[in-house]
């Protein structure tokens, strides 16, 4: 008994330790501790009820720029890690100009797309792509060679094709690293999208931001923060999902990686 | 007809410009239905000499067949059945499923007389364990179930890497019995690599003494025991003498003595 309830406070522990610090920052926004361009949790959440129709004409669009970003990243990883995966010498060059892509600050790529390809949504979700690539295109990479030496050896003695190796061994041992990658990209995604927006957009959670801090705003200001995080948050939260219906007994951070 | 012949095979392997001979012009025969064991120090070719024949691995030169063919043509054909170490089992697949992998990888290719993966696992003592994951299985069991899936196509000859080597002692003389009554009901022609002297006198009617550095065959020698096989067995003195033989073959002089230099 005693250590159920310490276990479930134990889960409750993070979810306690949000809510103290959002009551302790209300308190001092009350009482006048802090400065004016801090607003408290209870202002937010007015400001989210009363414009709740702008924030979602808003977000809809971010919502589409960043899954479909995240779609066609990780379609762009799997084709890349499937033809390293058959020519192991492609995997130092793919690596690296990866790597070197994911260098360039997405603050300075943003722009440098916009102009290049023009004010579209197809230049938002292309930038978001580009943000959201690297970290699938090196999971995908990785866990395409991530089967033992034993197993590998193992469809040597079967005489397996090659089909059958990539199907049977080297996409199933994959799959915790495929999920990992998007973990770390649905999030990235979010933030792609509003970087985007920024650089030019009618409607989206950007533009919301912006048009909230050049109208000193900070009631909506604040409140576009909010709804950025839950919207990068569920993005984690579904994948982590799809990974615990697809993959039940073998997520990546179980297996130590 | 022979089971096994190696004549006059070699391998070296290139490691950082330097030719490592591995395996040196090394022959042997195990006759078709027999138990053969190789053994030796680390770096003997044992593993590499057992890749060769399944055909992992290619001979440098030499020559190897399987019941006359050539080890492309066997494995090509699944006629090889081998045993890692590691018990190398998927770990998305559960026990049932991963006996049934090889059966799925040759598909409607291969028209011979199986057993079914669910027998096979009861003939290993897996029976109740057919959905469980290979994680939730003990060492012995996961080795079980791989020996399970080396028997799945009735392959021509068994060929064991140390299958029990990464086991307790208790647990290896038992997973030994079960593989000398599995092999006694298939009689698939088996090699087995071990460095357990005791394992190769108890379960071959043919060991081959290897020594290492290059990897070369120093002595052949035959087991005289009866089958089946008992654990009482290793207190006769057939057995304790063939212990005493390899023992002399692998340390040759310095057996028995130490050397306090």
């Amino acid at each position: 008994m005693a250590r159920r309830i310490v276990a479930s406070l134990r889960a409750a522990l993070p979810f306690l330790v949000v809510i103290g610090l959002s009551l302790l920052l209300e308190a001092a926004v009350r009482a006048g501790l802090t400065p004016r361009t801090i607003v408290g949790p209870s202002r937010i959440f007015e400001v989210l009820a009363a414009d709740r129709r702008n924030i979602w004409f808003n977000v809809e669009p971010t919502l589409f720029t960043a899954s479909t970003g995240l779609l066609i990243a990780a379609i762009l990883a799997f084709l890349l890690g499937f033809l390293v995966y058959g020519l192991r010498g492609l995997e130092a060059p793919v690596l690296t100009v990866a790597a070197v892509l994911t260098s360039v600050p997405m603050i300075a790529l943003a722009p440098a797309l916009t102009t290049l390809l023009g004010l579209s949504m197809a230049t938002r979700v292309a930038i978001t792509a580009v943000i959201c690539a690297f970290p699938m295109i090196v999971a995908t990479v990785q866990g395409l060679g991530a089967s033992s030496s034993g197993s590998r050896e193992l469809f040597t003695v079967l005489a397996a094709s090659p089909w059958q190796r990539f199907r049977l061994l080297a996409l199933p041992s994959a799959l915790p690293y495929l999920f990992l990658g998007a973990k770390i990209a649905a999030p990235l995604a979010v933030l792609g999208a509003m970087i985007a927006e920024w650089t030019g957009a009618e409607q989206g959670l950007g533009v919301y931001m912006i048009n909230a801090m050049f109208s000193l705003n900070v009631g909506q200001l604040w409140a576009s923060v909010f709804v950025a995080c839950a919207v990068s948050m569920a993005a984690y939260g579904l994948i982590a999902l799809a990974e615990t219906l697809a993959v039940p007994d073998r997520s990546a951070e179980r297996n130590g990686l | 007809m022979a089971g096994i012949v190696l004549t006059g095979a070699s391998k070296s392997f290139d490691l950082d410009g330097r030719t490592v001979r591995a395996v040196d012009d090394v022959s042997l025969t195990l006759e078709d239905g027999e138990f053969g064991a190789l053994i030796g120090p680390s770096g003997c070719g044992k593993s590499t000499i057992l890749r060769m024949v399944a055909d992992i691995l290619k001979p440098t030169s030499g020559a190897i067949t399987i019941h006359g063919a050539p080890p492309e043509k066997v494995r090509r054909d699944h006629g090889i059945g081998f045993v890692f170490q590691d018990p190398s089992l998927l770990p998305w697949r559960t026990a049932l499923e991963n006996v049934r992998l090889p059966l799925e990888v040759v598909g409607a290719r291969g028209e011979r007389a199986r057993s079914t993966p669910r027998e096979l696992l009861e003939l290993v003592g897996l029976a109740g364990f057919e959905h469980a994951k290979p994680s939730q299985l003990s060492g012995g069991m996961q080795q079980r179930c791989a020996i399970a899936r080396a028997l799945a196509l009735k392959p021509k000859v068994l060929l064991l890497d140390e299958p029990f080597g990464a086991l307790d002692e208790i647990t290896r003389h038992r997973l030994n019995l079960e593989l000398l009554r599995v092999w006694s009901q298939t009689r698939t022609t088996a090699l087995l690599v071990t460095h357990s002297i005791q394992e190769a006198v108890f379960m071959s009617d043919k060991i081959f003494v290897l020594a290492a550095r290059p990897g070369r065959l120093t002595d052949v020698v035959e087991v005289k025991l009866e089958r089946p096989r008992r654990m009482a067995q290793m207190a006769e003195p057939t057995f304790v003498e063939a212990v005493a033989t390899v023992r002399a073959s692998l340390f040759g002089d310095q057996a028995g003595s130490v050397d306090y230099g």
